[in-house]
């Protein structure tokens, strides 16, 4: 079994695409299988992305290996009404401005972050999280 | 012998090696032959504009290839592409700290009316929400030859400021 394979089992990971090897983690968890996954040879954090579904907010990490020649993507769901998750700063620096960027478009709150601030988006719709569908568009058509 | 100046026109007159003029006319005539643009893009409107200063287009047939890495030294400002609320502020910037006389061309349908992306919560429609423009030039992108046509037009705004008047949308 590969390392990696061990540490998502460990903190009971659900597989829902073997092809993409995509795994769902639990949002408690969330920060220590990454943190595992990084000493396992993920040493790159690619993309840091959220999704809006009906139900949810998934925030979701894609891995990647200096030394495998594998991608890694973990989901993880949250709460859609108050969606917070552990920053992950502390193992990936590039994960400082992807989390603030998640934070401006889907509103979720990264705990421990250096400085969670707006970083994209303009004055007028901070806070009102543009990217989830709800969010209604003004338009400044004439 | 009194030489009526309305009897000749004066591009004959110039073929003729004789020059009439007012010392505001021939400054303005060599304004309008050397506009130099600041050294700006925004989006994709920019690489159009960046092939048209190249050898197959050529913008330097006209003078106006000095492209100015200082606003202070540029008579003309291309807003060549999308302008975000963001970006809405710097570009009013650049456009103040150029020394007058200056010129505004509102490159692309970005430029103009906020083209595809006017819904959009992030982008302001049309560069003449916040500052004077002198010519618009429609096209997404506009050919290189549209540009150059549309500095063409500068030219004659130019070398004629009495004739034209400059308007904000909201006037």
């Amino acid at each position: 079994m590969i390392e990696y394979e061990k540490v998502l089992a460990d903190f009971s990971a659900s597989i829902i695409d073997g092809v993409d090897k995509t795994y769902a983690v639990d949002r408690e968890k969330a920060f220590q299988a990454l943190s595992q996954l990084k000493l396992n040879g993920f040493d790159l954090l690619t993309n840091l992305t959220a999704l809006d579904y009906p139900d949810k907010i998934q925030c979701v990490y894609f891995l990647q290996s200096y030394d495998l020649p594998i991608r890694l993507i973990i989901k993880v769901d949250l709460d859609r009404t108050k969606p917070n998750i552990d920053s992950v700063t502390s193992l990936w620096s590039s994960a400082n401005w992807m989390e603030r960027e998640a934070y401006d478009m889907f509103g979720i709150v990264f705990n421990n972050h250096p400085k969670l601030d707006y970083i994209l988006i303009p004055e007028e719709v901070q806070g009102k999280s543009p990217l989830r569908k709800d969010f209604i568009v003004e338009s400044s058509r004439r | 012998m009194a030489v009526n100046n309305d009897m000749f026109d004066k591009d004959e007159l110039i073929k003729e090696n004789i020059i009439l003029t007012s010392l505001d006319t021939i400054i303005n005539w060599g304004r309008s032959w050397s506009l130099w643009p600041v050294t700006f893009g925004l989006a994709c409107c920019a690489i159009e504009m960046i092939g048209t200063t190249q050898s197959r287009f050529d913008i330097s047939r006209f003078g106006y290839e000095v492209f100015r890495p200082s606003p202070r030294q540029a008579d003309v400002i291309i807003i060549s592409g999308t302008i975000t609320k963001k970006m809405a502020p710097a570009v009013k910037t650049i456009y103040e700290q150029m020394a007058e006389p200056k010129w505004v061309i509102a490159m692309g349908n970005c430029a103009i009316s906020g083209g595809p992306f006017v819904d959009s919560y992030a982008v302001v429609p049309g560069a003449d929400t916040f500052m004077p423009v002198d010519v618009y030039i429609p096209g997404c992108p506009p050919r290189p030859e549209a540009l150059l046509y549309g500095f063409l037009q500068l030219k004659e705004k130019a070398a004629n400021p009495k004739k034209f008047r400059r308007l904000m949308r909201n006037d």
